[in-house]
């Protein structure tokens, strides 16, 4: 069916464009990104197989190839624009790459690798009234936080948004996200069961070369019971010759006939541009840890997607802890793209990634050192990142010593280490690979009785037009 | 709870800020009254200032103007208005006035009074722009230094400027290629490479060469300038400029004074300078190049240059230029102002020319089709125009492209490239063709004016747009 429609929609595009010549500006575009990946022993137990874990293209254990192939198009004009992208996202499997859905072709867990069909992946519909008042709708990327800390909002959820400039360096952006919006046939009130909407205002203030955003967003968690609204403050830019950025986001609300929820989270990170080919920073990440699962608060702080991954500082395109370090393959319980270990300990169910954090969570502190640059005084169109975090949790009253039994679990997590390099071939052909390993600390060896690191070795063959 | 409280109280306090920030401007009530105003979005501005463009109320107006949506028609004060609104502006003793009114009654809807702008003690007119000078003139050598077709040239040279003759039936050129600058000597017999000079830049780029006596020693200075391309992962490239000045003694190239760091062409015989932007391939105002003892500085005082950038914008005289429209039509423009001449448009397609590009960061990179690094547009690729030469008698020559690569993967190239020019006629513009077209991509050209003979141009060829073809130099002469 999203087959039928993609050719559809592609067919019908090339009838407006060859029907209407001065209709609208029409471009295309797209990526196709081919990634062998090896992951290892993200359990931190050699003595143990190693489980699936969950990436973008499904459930991957070992060594594997990742394809993510995207065809998008735009089409705008003097006011309006469109834009949809198609994506297949597949490890390379015949069963995913030999048309999904004919009988055979289930993986171990009974089900059709949907995420192989070409379908529409992202779409985004806008109109401009005036230079203040924008209306967009669809399910694209969108963000309250992406360009700090990313600890509270980034994804490309369903939306529907007004934004604009009030005056010169003055914006605003209002977003309703209807995350989820699930009917239960026949189930009392079926019109909230399920459900999970954001509310959210974010203005932004240009004050010198610095800009300075408070926002608000509101989550009406139907789905698991929670309400929560979060408040916050990011600050990004230029300060001279350094870039400082700084957020902090403070959340309150409850579950219904449940636990209080409240907690915070901060971020600060500068970095100072030395020379082409050393780029310093240094940044701080922290979220409450709740220290009692078992009395009536949620401190943990839970973010509605932590995008940590993507963020201009600390991101890195693969990772380890931006990997999905939970689902059973690990004991950090990090989920995909979130830096802080909210899906660990269970419990006060609510937000995140896939709706399936804890409000229990032991929280974080981050230390975050690293470097990036330009290598062409070495080898021409070669650059590169390095970084390393040291990871404490903020409380471990939750966490079990396997270890030691009884006793409680030490604060530092551990230790990540990452390094990536890129060639450059041409503006359209580029090849990365990322060395990415998770030394223990005391703390998670104090939970796995074991000390052997996790690695993921990532390389990536990147075509993009 | 508490700590929400006080975190609720202190956003609150913020989005105050803010919004006041965001409402509040520096005609409250004027901004009042637009925002209230029903009609058509139309204002016609008088004002009894000789140079409004060069006013900072006239251009905080036309920006809150713009903003809001109005079109703007500037007209003097006594010009009489039929359709939407008038905004008057007067100066008055040590301040001035802003009266906003209704055409249709003439109604005043607004009034507002300013102190007097702060005029800088040290504000100087800006200097005109210099004239440019004539193509090279050629006494001796001339067509005789040069093959009778194409001259395959080594390497990918991307842009050319003449030096001059050297001994009877040569000539010499200045070539500039991504990674060096060479002095080469053409004869009929073909190219002897002379002498060459390498920036100490990793990944450069050629963008620009000129040549031109900038110290008034009768000797021409090569002035060459290099885009060095920085870049990061997740960053993207950004271009840094590099240029330097060049003397030429015994046949070898030594850099006068150190990297001045901006865009330089060479106009009128005298330097002039841009400089990039953090986020815009240029910024600021065209300025002087200034000669000192130990090489070259950029000087101070903005030179007038139509309000383009450098190199959108030619010199024609020390009151007109030539620059382009937003269709890409050649027009002629006011050099103070910019603004376009009655009658001045040359309606004649020249083709689409992209000279090398600039590389420049976008300060907030576009998530086109991800997150990950390479679904976002992380920067922009801003091609330089086609070069524009002034001959001796004040008519601009440059490329017409009519040359095409073909579609992608199955397309052969075709059409033909010229070197056309632009003939003025008192203040029209006509095009003439004087130039034979030829097979190849025009990359850059030079002119040759020599007494009793017709203007005269050598052309650099490639086989490809992009200048990574083979090279050619061909001489052709005019009618």
């Amino acid at each position: 069916m999203q087959r039928k429609f993609c050719a559809l929609a592609l067919v019908a595009l090339g009838v407006l464009v060859f029907s209407t010549p001065a209709l609208a500006e029409i471009e295309f575009f797209g990526t196709a990104k081919v990634k062998p990946t090896y992951y290892s022993n993200l359990d931190f137990d050699d003595s143990k197989s190693d489980v699936a874990t969950l990436n973008e293209a499904g459930w991957a254990a070992g060594e594997h190839v990742r394809a993510e192939v995207r065809l998008g198009w735009k089409a705008s004009g003097e006011k309006w624009r469109i834009k949809m992208i198609a994506e297949g996202d597949l490890i390379y499997n015949k069963n995913n790459v030999d048309r999904s859905f004919y009988t055979g072709a289930e993986d171990a867990n009974g089900l059709s690798n949907a995420g192989a069909e070409f379908g529409i992946e992202r779409a985004e519909f806008a109109y401009t009234f005036a230079p203040a008042l924008e209306l967009s709708t669809g399910w694209d990327i969108r963000a309250l936080d992406i360009k700090s800390g990313g600890l509270l909002y980034g994804d490309d959820h369903p939306f529907i948004g007004l934004k604009g400039a009030l005056a010169e360096k003055t914006r605003y952006e209002l977003l309703y996200l209807p995350i989820q919006n699930s009917e239960a046939i026949g189930a009392a009130d079926s019109t909230k069961t399920g459900d999970w909407r954001v509310y959210s205002l974010k203005l932004s203030q240009g004050v010198g070369d610095l800009t300075l955003s408070p926002l608000v967003a509101f989550s009406d968690n139907t789905s698991k019971k929670a309400q929560v609204t979060y408040y916050g403050l990011e600050l990004t830019g230029k300060a001279g010759p350094i870039k400082p950025s700084f957020e902090i986001i403070g959340a309150d609300g409850d579950f219904k006939d449940g636990a209080d929820i409240s907690s915070w989270a901060m971020f600060a990170g500068v970095e100072v541009p030395v020379g082409k080919v050393f780029n310093p920073y240094l940044a701080y990440r922290f979220t409450q840890g709740d220290d009692d699962k078992n009395d009536n608060d949620a401190e943990g702080f839970v973010g509605i997607t932590d995008i940590g991954r993507f963020t201009p500082l600390m991101g890195m395109d693969g990772n380890v802890l931006g990997e999905h370090l939970a689902s059973g393959a690990s004991i950090y319980n990090s989920p995909l793209y979130s830096f802080s270990p909210d899906r660990a300990v269970g419990g006060n169910n609510y937000g995140g990634i896939g709706n399936g954090s804890s409000g229990n969570n032991p929280g974080q502190s981050l230390i975050a050192v690293g470097t990036k640059g330009d290598l062409s005084e070495f080898v021409d169109k070669l650059t590169y990142k390095a970084q390393a975090f040291f990871i404490w949790y903020d409380e471990t009253g939750n966490l079990i010593n396997v270890k030691n039994p009884g006793k409680s679990v030490d604060d530092y997590a551990g230790t990540t280490f990452d390094l990536q390099a890129k060639y450059a071939f041409s503006k359209n052909f580029a090849v990365d690979y990322i060395f990415s390993t998770f030394l223990l600390g005391d703390g998670i060896q104090d939970q796995v009785d074991a000390d052997d690191p996790a690695y993921v070795n990532m390389l990536t063959l990147a075509w993009t037009y | 709870m508490k700590r929400f409280t006080y975190f609720l109280f202190l956003f609150c306090c913020l989005s105050l800020v803010c919004l006041s920030l965001a409402w509040a401007g520096s005609w409250p009530k004027i901004e009042a009254a637009l925002s209230s105003w029903e009609g058509p979005r139309q204002v016609t501005l008088r004002t009894d200032l000789r140079d409004p463009l060069s006013s900072t109320q006239v251009q905080d107006l036309l920006e809150l103007l713009l903003e809001r949506g109005f079109t703007v028609i500037p007209a003097p004060p006594e010009s009489r208005v039929s359709e939407g609104l008038i905004l008057d502006l007067r100066t008055a003793g040590a301040g001035s006035v802003l009266a906003l009114s209704r055409a249709a009654d003439g109604a005043i809807l607004a009034f507002e009074r300013q102190q007097a702008e702060k005029v800088s003690p040290a504000a100087k007119p800006l200097e005109p722009a210099p004239v440019p000078q004539p193509a090279r003139e050629v006494a001796a050598a001339g067509r005789e230094a040069f093959a009778p077709g194409p001259l395959e040239l080594s390497g990918r040279p991307k842009r050319l400027a003449l030096l001059g003759a050297a001994e009877e039936g040569t000539f010499d050129i200045a070539l500039l290629y991504d990674d060096v600058l060479e002095k080469i000597r053409v004869s009929a017999g073909g190219a002897a490479p002379l002498g060459e000079w390498r920036p100490q830049v990793a990944s450069s780029r050629a963008l620009h060469v000129d040549t031109g006596d900038l110290d008034g020693d009768g000797a021409l200075e090569i002035a060459a300038v290099w885009a060095e391309d920085l870049r990061g992962i997740y960053q993207g490239t950004d271009s840094k400029i590099h240029t330097w000045v060049f003397q030429v003694e015994d046949e070898k190239l030594y850099p006068s004074g150190t990297d001045l760091e901006g865009y330089l062409r060479i106009a009128g015989g005298k330097g002039v300078v841009q400089k990039r932007g953090t986020y815009s391939p240029f910024a600021g105002p065209v300025l002087p190049l200034v000669r000192e003892e130990e090489g070259y500085r950029t000087g101070a005082q903005p030179i007038l240059w139509a309000g383009r950038n450098l190199y959108e914008a030619t010199p024609l005289s020390t009151e007109e230029a030539l620059a382009l429209n937003e269709r890409g039509n050649l027009m002629l423009v006011s050099l103070a102002t910019g603004k376009a001449l009655p009658g001045g448009v040359l309606l004649e397609d020249l083709g689409a020319f992209a000279g090398p590009e600039v590389a420049v960061r976008l300060e907030s990179p576009e998530y086109r089709s991800g997150f990950e690094k390479e679904d976002r547009i992380k920067e922009t690729y801003h091609p330089l125009p086609r070069r524009m030469l002034v001959g001796s008698d004040g008519t601009a020559y440059t490329v017409a492209r009519g040359r095409s690569e073909g579609l992608p993967l199955v397309g052969r190239p075709s059409g033909s490239d010229a070197l056309v020019r632009v003939v003025r006629n008192g203040r029209s513009l006509r095009l003439e063709r004087p130039f034979a077209g030829v097979d190849a991509f025009i990359l850059d050209f030079a002119l040759l004016e020599r007494p009793g003979h017709p203007v005269a141009a050598v052309l650099l060829l490639n086989e490809k747009e992009d200048g990574s073809g083979k090279a050619y130099l061909l001489f052709q002469e005019g009618p």
